[in-house]
């Protein structure tokens, strides 16, 4: 039990550092910081807010080990995964819909995460909020 | 999705929210210490506080400075909170009844700690309190996650 209470602690820490930052920057003080006056102000603080760079890959690598533990824990292993039977349960598409928007997540780190992308920033985002949901329903259920 | 889930969802995005705003603080604080002396570094913290959100589409008078942000994203994030106790999902569907437990009421303790630190730094932010600020987030989070069953 120990184990699992660490694993849901780090799986929902990474969660929230790595998507809190993505959010925060994106939406809010990335374009708060734009319109700080002289411009080289502007772009010390911007550059200054980065200066730790990003949080994807750490995060991910966080995210899915610790997830993958807790299906084990509710009893979908790997194996039930590949070959789709985790399908049949209850709450399987909900599952498989929170597996295939983490997968794009994964996609758009190792392709768009650090290049200027507009679009794809805010699908990410989206997906962000749907896996969310999707985590929701598969802890809560749904009504 | 029913009321509660729907609740518990607003509750997950606002505490990312605040995670990220406690965070993005922590860093500029971290990096202005290291690069900047520290009446410059205080200068500058300044001039982030001072910064205003939306930066487009709203006229300036009424965009909101980024403490503003800070205590709308606390008030929804305490809010979704206090909704979640009142619904009292069911503890035998893994939820928390609706009672107080000791890890809940630690959970609130930090949040009116967070609360206070948000005031003292958004009135002058100092690096200690910024750390501090986010520090009461992780371990936020972190009994969060134990809360669930």
């Amino acid at each position: 039990m120990a184990l699992y209470q660490i694993s849901v602690t780090l799986h929902l820490l990474a969660a929230m550092l790595w998507l809190g930052h993505m959010f925060v920057w994106s939406l809010i003080t990335g374009p708060a910081l734009k319109r700080v006056e002289p411009p080289q102000t502007a772009e010390l603080l911007r550059e200054r807010s980065v200066f730790m760079g990003a949080f994807g890959w750490p995060a991910l690598a966080l995210l899915i080990p610790t997830g993958l533990y807790q299906l084990a824990a509710r009893g979908i292993t790997l194996g039930d995964i590949a070959s789709l039977s985790f399908l049949e349960l209850p709450d399987g598409p909900v599952l498989a819909a929170k597996l295939l928007l983490v997968l794009w997540m994964v996609v758009y780190q190792a392709v768009w995460a650090h290049h200027r992308a507009p679009v794809a920033v805010y699908v990410n985002m989206a997906a962000a909020l749907l896996i969310l949901a999707a985590s929701v329903v598969v802890v809560r259920g749904w009504e | 999705m029913g009321w509660y889930q729907v609740d518990a969802l607003v509750h997950l995005v606002a505490s990312l929210l605040v995670t990220g705003y406690t965070l993005f603080w922590a860093i500029m604080a971290l990096a202005l210490g290291r690069t900047a002396r520290p009446a410059e570094a205080a200068r500058l913290l300044g001039v982030v506080r001072d910064s205003r959100w939306p930066h487009v589409l709203v006229p300036f008078s009424l965009r909101l400075r980024l403490p503003t942000v800070g205590w709308l994203l606390l008030a929804v994030a305490a809010l979704s909170g206090v909704l979640a106790g009142l619904l009292g999902h069911s503890v035998a569907v893994g939820g928390m009844g609706g009672a107080m437990t000791p890890l809940l009421a630690l959970k609130l303790v930090l949040f009116v700690a967070l609360v206070a630190g948000h005031a003292l730094a958004m009135r002058r932010p100092q690096a200690p309190l910024l750390y501090m600020n986010f520090l009461l987030t992780v371990a936020i989070v972190a009994i969060s996650a134990n809360l669930m069953r």
